[in-house]
């Protein structure tokens, strides 16, 4: 959906026609429902979550002048949503990580291009979903607009009503906690300066 | 020389911003060398990658749900608020119950709109309470049976409840406000209605909680008589005291199906505030029942005003705690509470905010 389709759709749903959204969620569902996955760490929470997120945008959407982008509008109001709910659990971490009811690791597609000898690793992932749960909320949520949702600092400043300095400074922690995290977990035990050779900037 | 501070950052300034080839080259050196910097570099590598690449598929739901709760609404509207006349009664109720608690030994209460009820059973009171709340909500109860309008959402037994709060056996305990006695014949916190605005609806309620010194314990109600709370240790209130507005008051509330059936006990000392909050199908969320509790959740950074616009609120109250004006509302969907200071930008509440009391400050 280019920028014009999607103003033309709000358009049409402020005329009236609320067939008219469903374009919207289509096209914005996959980052809002991975947000709020990340950020609440259940499925079935997450799936509230987004739903409630295009409700709110769809009965609000009068409000939206346009000033950010309608996915970040969208974002601030799953992250708060997220907020919520996580409050309402007594400020606990995230539920762990995407399993089953019966413990089994979902299978979940990969979706883009990244480095395919650690995406093979389906452990890998699940340390990072786990590393990810135990978080402070705070940090997992600007890390998770940041690396997920691609958001700039003033978006995710924006999101969070936060300077974007304050953005900057939590996703550098929230880096480190996880990495800490995960080469506690063993994760990392075994990588050297070999294995990272010729895998970044600082080696082109 | 520089030490792994350095290029922890350098690697952080990669992920982001880039780096100037001099910097690369340094990080790329340092890397080589250091295994704890090498791994660093792994990590947030992976970190990232995985973050943007596990993506899950959305269940097919998530996109059906939404439309069909649009068609929904689009099919039957926004519920019409009907009853404006009775958001003020909230504001009469928080200021009997805050007398309730202040005068008796306390208890904090909970109000919820579309159910009144008063069930000793439910939870136990401390006498003089009940006898409070039997002044507050008796002598209607003769008068105004209640209406079923309202029976669609009351929850079963509601409306025999609000006999039981008349049963002859409830009146041993306005017979015996020991408790009572022992408390201050007027409360250093006084419960004050400052108005009745309800945005969205013509009508905001609102009403403050300011510390008031002894003197000035009084319950000052611009719009509408007090309630008739006797100025000394509580006695039983006549029927025959009852002017006719709160005899009307009690019968809307009596319609309206306030509840009082979550009640449970609490020393009067340790309240300054209590809020209840209930969910959409009036399910128990969570109270702030207390000064610590309320300075704990003020001292939350949330909510984002700029985050909140465009969402509908049903504005709770104002409550003034600190020399600080605090708004407090709920969502009606899923019944989060927010609450924002004065000072902050207002939030335009919706059309047609549903009714319904989500809490009640005390």
């Amino acid at each position: 959906m280019t920028a014009t389709e999607e103003r033309d759709a709000i358009r049409r749903v402020l005329a009236g026609d609320g067939d008219a959204f469903e374009p919207l969620v289509h096209e914005h569902e996959k980052l809002v429902y991975n947000l709020a996955l990340r950020m609440l760490g259940d499925e079935q929470d997450a799936l509230d979550a987004s739903q409630e997120a295009f409700l709110r945008a769809y009965r609000a959407l009068s409000d939206f002048q346009g000033r950010s982008k309608f996915s970040v509008w969208l974002y601030s109001l799953t992250a708060n949503i997220c907020r919520d709910m996580l409050r309402r659990r007594g400020r606990t971490a995230a539920r762990a990580s995407l399993t089953t009811e019966e413990g089994e690791e979902l299978d979940l597609p990969d979706d883009g291009p990244g480095p395919q000898e650690l995406l093979e690793k389906k452990e890998l992932r699940q340390a990072v979903r786990d590393g990810l749960a135990q978080l402070d909320p705070a940090f997992r949520e600007a890390l998770v607009l940041r690396e997920l949702n691609g958001l700039t600092y003033e978006e995710i400043g924006q999101v969070m009503d936060l300077e974007p300095g304050t953005v900057k400074s939590r996703i550098f922690r929230a880096r480190r906690k996880l990495a800490d995290i995960l080469t506690a977990t063993g994760n990392f035990s075994d990588t050297g300066p070999s294995k990272s050779s010729g895998k970044g900037g600082a080696d082109r | 020389m520089n030490g792994c501070e350095y290029f922890e950052k350098l690697i952080d300034r990669l992920l982001e911003d880039g780096l100037s080839p001099e910097e690369e080259a340094a990080l790329d050196e340092h890397v080589r060398a250091c295994p704890d910097c090498a791994a660093r570099l792994d990590a947030y590598r992976t970190i990232r990658d995985i973050i943007a690449s596990d993506l899950a598929e959305p269940p097919a739901e998530l996109a059906a749900g939404v439309m069909d709760r649009i068609h929904a609404e689009s099919a039957q509207n926004v519920v019409p608020i009907t009853r404006a006349k009775k958001r003020p009664m909230w504001a009469r109720w928080a200021v009997a119950a805050c007398l309730a608690v202040v005068i008796g030994s306390g208890a904090w209460m909970a109000v919820k709109s579309g159910d009144l009820r008063y069930d000793r059973a439910a939870a136990p009171v401390p006498a003089s309470v009940d006898a409070a709340a039997d002044i507050a909500a008796g002598g209607a109860v003769d008068e105004a049976p209640a209406p079923q309008q309202e029976s669609d959402t009351a929850p079963a037994g509601g409306q025999s409840d609000i006999a039981d709060a008349a049963a002859p056996e409830e009146e041993a305990a306005v017979q015996e406000p020991a408790a009572a006695q022992e408390a201050p014949p007027q409360p250093r916190e006084a419960l004050e209605e400052t108005g009745d605005v309800y945005a969205g609806t013509g009508e905001t309620m609102t009403a403050a909680l300011a510390d008031a010194p002894a003197e000035d314990a009084s319950m000052p109600t611009p719009e509408a008589p007090p309630m008739p709370m006797p100025e000394q240790p509580p006695e039983p209130m006549p029927e025959t005291a009852m002017s006719a507005e709160t005899a009307e008051d009690a019968r809307m509330e009596a319609a309206d199906g306030i509840s009082t059936a979550r009640m449970s006990p609490a020393s009067a000392s340790d309240i300054a505030v209590a809020l209840a909050v209930y969910g959409p199908e009036g399910e128990y969320l969570g109270c702030i029942s207390d000064t610590a509790a309320l300075e704990a959740l003020l001292a939350e950074d949330d909510p984002v005003p700029g985050n909140l616009a465009g969402i509908q609120w049903d504005v709770i109250c104002t409550v003034t705690y600190g020399g600080t004006e605090y708004t407090f509302a709920a969502n009606e969907d899923d019944a989060h509470l927010v609450w924002w200071t004065a000072a902050e930008p207002a939030l335009t509440l919706s059309p047609g905010t549903p009714d319904g009391l989500r809490g009640l400050i005390q």
